[in-house]
């Protein structure tokens, strides 16, 4: 039997079994969506991490107190203004730096309180979140600024209308850490993103000096974290061996682990894709279930098939039909029938893939690999579980399959 | 040169420790062109016989030439070949898929005798044409009667230009009437020249043929021609009479 004769009596045989059909397939359905699904989920989110490196720059990197190396309540160490000045001068290709401190106050404006959270930037914080903290009115702020503790501010959007309604923000003023501020710049509202240093719509951006003397009063100051950005990626590697040797070699390590952790961009987005890689994992291994119990349908639906249509087969057997026509003639519907589940799963799949990408403001990537293997899987399990009950029915002999009564 | 030629054909059943010796030593020929009826008492081996002449049971002993060549040892598809080309089957339950039009039906032997689709269509299209259900075509079987679906099994096994039509009791499940029209298609076919063999357990049906074989116990126990057949058309036509006039004088007419 050709190929074409054996698909149009597949598709004979399911419009008479529509419901029957359809509740076959639902395993393979399942199997192929998640496969489909997850690939595009999983390009996509690539492709929006790729995104994302190109709005920071993928060298940039960051060094933090290392938590897994402390006890619980136990103080970190934390580097002193010597260490960043060191960092600052002697690191080679270092273009932008910043160091920040985040306290929460409260704050008030046209006679009215309200609780802020305060972020006090270093000099280059701008300059390096220039994609993402872009400035919408007015100016950033300035090394000048720190430097003569003028008190003036950087407002975002949604603390801005909390503040001052629908007035326009820019030159108004605004009280907290017991002095008036002005405001000299609002920020343009945050698109989603994936990476963030703590800032937000709600963020108010002051001279870094104000909070630190909030924060340490007379002490000597401590850096939480330093932000480098770097003006290529082989100087970053270069600056995490240095600054690794230099951090071990003056504060030494801590019951064998390091105090500090040196984190690439780069280091970072590995491990959000490391993530995605075990949760890809986790799906193709529901999938590859799923279609294991769906092919295991096929094959228990197939041998219904060939039972229920034994009379049929001796028929055919009488009019002609050779052993291997009547073993492709099953072959084929349960290809058939498995395809048909596919291609339902690959275009189910995509949706949900599309979905979540709307909702997660993820670029939609399609991969046709995975519509493509999806398929080719769907047909090897129609082969495989086919296969058996396709034989069966090729084995009988035509006055056999005659003289059974259904 | 005979068509069919049977020589001490047997057939053995093994049911387990069981044996059933079906047909004992079977001798016969048939010619070209023939019209045969086999009857015999339920059990006697008729069925078996059609099978075994049908190519679709192989005999347990015995040499069984068709066209001049020993079938009794091909392989399966060899086999399958002849049923295909030689050999065209009218089964008792009509035997049709309920889910395609009546000449998809009729076009499955050309399927298997690859001939391309379109020539498989127009063929089908006349050889429906040919028991009178062009008009049927595209109906489905559940929306035909007993005799129409049979005689779209008939369309069939006409199909692909068989030497033979082999037919197991083909009125079994019919009406008399509806019989009788069937018994008219075989003789207009006869008439044009095809060889049929037919089981039927009714005197009447099978007095349409011009040979009568007689199975008892396995054996060929009688074999004789008809000197005067039947003439089914002629049948139908009176019963048509039969139904002009009114019902009161046809009661009268045969009581
Ligand atoms: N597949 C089989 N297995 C075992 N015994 C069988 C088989 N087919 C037929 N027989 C036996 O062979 C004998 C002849 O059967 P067959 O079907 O040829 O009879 P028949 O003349 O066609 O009868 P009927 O008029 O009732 O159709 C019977 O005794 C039957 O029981
Ligand atoms: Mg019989």
């Amino acid at each position: 039997m050709n190929i074409e004769e054996g698909i149009r009596q597949s598709f004979d045989v399911l419009r008479a079994n529509k419901a029957r059909s359809l509740l076959t397939m639902l395993g393979i359905n399942f199997g192929v969506l998640s496969l489909v699904a997850i690939s595009i989920i999983g390009l996509s989110f690539r492709g929006f991490i790729g995104r994302e490196m190109a709005k920071y720059g993928s060298e940039i990197m960051w060094v933090f107190a290392n938590n897994r190396a402390y006890a619980r309540g136990e103080p970190r160490t934390q580097l002193d203004g010597a260490d960043v000045d060191y960092f600052r001068r002697t690191l080679p290709g270092l273009q932008y730096s910043t160091t920040f401190y985040y306290i929460n106050a409260r704050a008030v404006a046209r006679g009215r309180g309200q609780s802020v959270s305060l972020f006090g930037v270093d000099t280059d914080y701008f300059q390096i979140f220039a994609a993402s903290r872009r400035i919408a009115e007015g100016r950033a702020l300035l090394p000048d600024d720190d430097l003569y503790r003028r008190p003036v501010c950087v407002v975002g959007p949604e603390i801005a209308g909390l503040l001052f309604g629908a007035e326009d923000p820019m030159g108004k003023r605004v009280s907290f850490l017991g002095r008036a501020f002005t405001v000299v710049g609002v920020t343009a509202p945050q698109e989603s993103t994936f990476v963030s240093d703590g800032t937000d719509d709600t963020t108010i951006f002051v001279p870094q000096s104000f909070v630190a003397a909030r924060i340490f009063g007379g002490r000597e100051k401590r850096y939480y974290v330093l932000l480098l950005k770097f003006s290529d990626l082989p100087s970053v590697d270069n600056a995490v061996i240095r600054m690794e040797n230099y951090l071990e070699k003056k504060y030494g390590l801590l019951r064998g682990e390091k105090r500090f952790r040196v984190m690439k961009f780069d280091t970072f987005i590995q491990i959000a894709d490391n993530v995605l890689n075990i949760v890809s994992l986790l799906v193709l291994v529901i999938s590859a279930i799923s279609l294991l119990v769906g092919g295991l349908g096929i094959m228990n639906i197939m041998l219904v098939t060939v039972t229920e249509r034994t009379q049929e087969i001796g028929m055919r057997m009488a009019v002609g039909a050779r052993r291997r026509d009547v073993l492709s003639q099953f072959l084929i519907e349960a290809v058939v029938l498995c395809l048909l589940g596919g291609f339902i799963g690959a275009a189910l799949g995509a949706v949900i893939a599309a979905v979540a990408c709307t909702l997660l403001a993820w670029p939609f990537i399609f991969s046709l690999a995975s519509v493509v293997i999806g398929l080719a899987v769907a047909t090897a399990i129609g082969i495989l579980f086919g296969l058996y009950p396709a034989w069966k029915a090729s084995r009988l002999t035509p006055i056999e399959a005659l003289r059974v009564e259904v | 040169m005979s068509l069919i030629r049977l020589r001490g054909i047997g057939k053995v059943y093994e049911l387990g420790l069981a044996r059933v010796t079906a047909l004992k030593g079977v001798d016969l020929e048939v010619g070209d062109r023939e019209f045969v009826t086999v009857m015999g008492a339920s059990g006697s081996g008729k069925s078996t016989l059609m099978n075994i002449i049908g190519c679709l049971d192989r005999p347990s002993s015995g040499v069984y030439e068709l066209d001049g060549r020993d079938v009794s040892r091909l392989t399966d598809s060899e086999l399958a070949a002849i049923r295909n080309r030689k050999v065209g089957f009218v089964f008792q339950t009509f035997n049709l898929l309920p889910r395609v039009p009546s000449w998809r039906n009729v076009e499955l032997p050309l399927v298997y005798s690859r001939v391309p689709a379109a020539e498989r269509r127009t063929r089908a299209f006349a050889a429906l044409g040919r028991v009178d259900l062009a008009d049927r075509a595209l109906h489905r079987p559940n929306e035909l009667s007993g005799g129409q679906r049979q005689r779209v099994a008939i369309a069939r096994a006409l199909v692909n230009h068989p030497s033979i039509i082999f037919a197991d009791e083909p009125t079994g499940n019919l009406d008399s009437r509806t019989g009788l029209s069937i018994m008219a298609l075989f003789q207009r076919l006869h008439g044009e020249g095809a060889t049929i063999i037919m089981v039927t357990h009714e005197m009447d049906i099978a007095l349409h043929a011009r040979r009568i074989i007689y199975l008892k116990d396995g054996r060929i126990t009688g074999d004789e021609r008809i000197k005067k057949p039947k003439h089914a058309d002629k049948e139908l036509s009176k019963m048509a009479d039969l139904e002009e006039d009114e019902l009161t004088e046809a009661i009268e007419k045969h009581s």
